[in-house]
């Protein structure tokens, strides 16, 4: 038996002796020549979504700009006031 | 068309040229690729990946090597990165499988090479099965020698090493093979 295994492995190791060279596609060619133009057109695609997502940031910035200049704005009315009522002895109201 | 003159062509852009590359050495990059990752499929997208990555570093080839050693080179990379991608899919697909019982079988099937004689097909499927366990490096020697019929020299070319180490690897692949071979066949005998 190990003979007989021997041998198999023999014969396997060299069961590519004479192997003919397997041939592509023909239109291989035709098929990279699709699959660069497609790749050379995708970076649209990244480059519109660059473009969504700088808009929505943009967006996010300027009404956190918008707040935050709101709320600077109501600290300070409400400074003028308590200078006005102090400069004419107003008691103002206390919120309970 | 001259080597030369073809190279020049190719880094000036020029289309025609890209098709005499591709007319030139797409059957031995196929054969290449389909040794390695023994799927007809896979094997034409890695000759695809082969000749675009080609046409895209073209400037950056010097011509210290020829240009079929040099092709023969992306291919070998673009095999192992492929067969790696798979493996790491297959590991993944594997932990998948823990909670879906459907996943499991990812194994490859036998792999029949078209330019085998009739034959001598299932036992060179027995071959490229044993061949796909081996290291990359001694795969990459043996397929490159034994399927695609380059030199020592060549070889070691393309795997930007010297032919001794190619001599040594060589050895070793037929080794390992032996070993994997009488497994299979003492589990098979019995």
């Amino acid at each position: 038996m190990k003979k007989d295994v021997q041998q198999q492995i023999e014969q396997t190791l060299n069961s590519l002796h004479g192997v003919q060279r397997a041939e592509a596609n023909p239109f291989l060619f035709t098929k990279i020549k699709y699959r660069m133009r497609r790749q050379h057109a995708e970076p649209v695609l990244p480059g519109q979504w660059s473009l969504r997502l700088a808009l929505v940031m943009v967006t996010v910035v300027l009404m956190n700009a918008f707040t935050i200049e709101n709320l600077l704005k109501n600290k300070l009315d409400e400074t003028d006031v308590a200078a006005v009522a102090a400069e004419y002895s107003i008691s103002l109201p206390e919120a309970y | 068309m001259q080597e030369s003159e073809l190279i020049a062509s190719l880094k000036e852009g020029n289309e025609q040229a890209f098709e005499e590359l591709v007319t030139l050495y797409k059957d031995k990059i196929y054969n290449t690729a389909l040794g390695f990752v023994q799927n007809q499929e896979d094997a034409e997208e890695v000759t695809q990946d082969v000749f675009v990555k080609a046409y895209q570093n073209i400037k950056e080839f010097k011509g210290e090597s020829k240009l079929g050693t040099w092709l023969y080179r992306i291919a070998v990379t673009q095999a192992f990165d492929l067969l790696r991608k798979k493996k790491r899919q297959k590991r993944s697909g594997s932990f998948a499988s823990l909670f879906n019982k459907k996943e499991e079988q990812i194994e490859l099937a036998h792999f029949y090479h078209p330019g085998v004689a009739a034959e001598q097909k299932e036992m060179a499927a027995i071959l490229f099965k044993a061949i796909s366990q081996l290291p990359e490096q001694q795969q990459a020697v043996f397929l490159l020698q034994k399927l695609e019929g380059l030199s020592q020299q060549d070889v070691a070319e393309v795997m930007k090493t010297t032919t001794s180490a190619v001599e040594s690897l060589l050895h070793r692949a037929k080794a390992n093979l032996r070993k994997n071979l009488e497994a299979y066949y003492q589990k098979h005998y019995k």
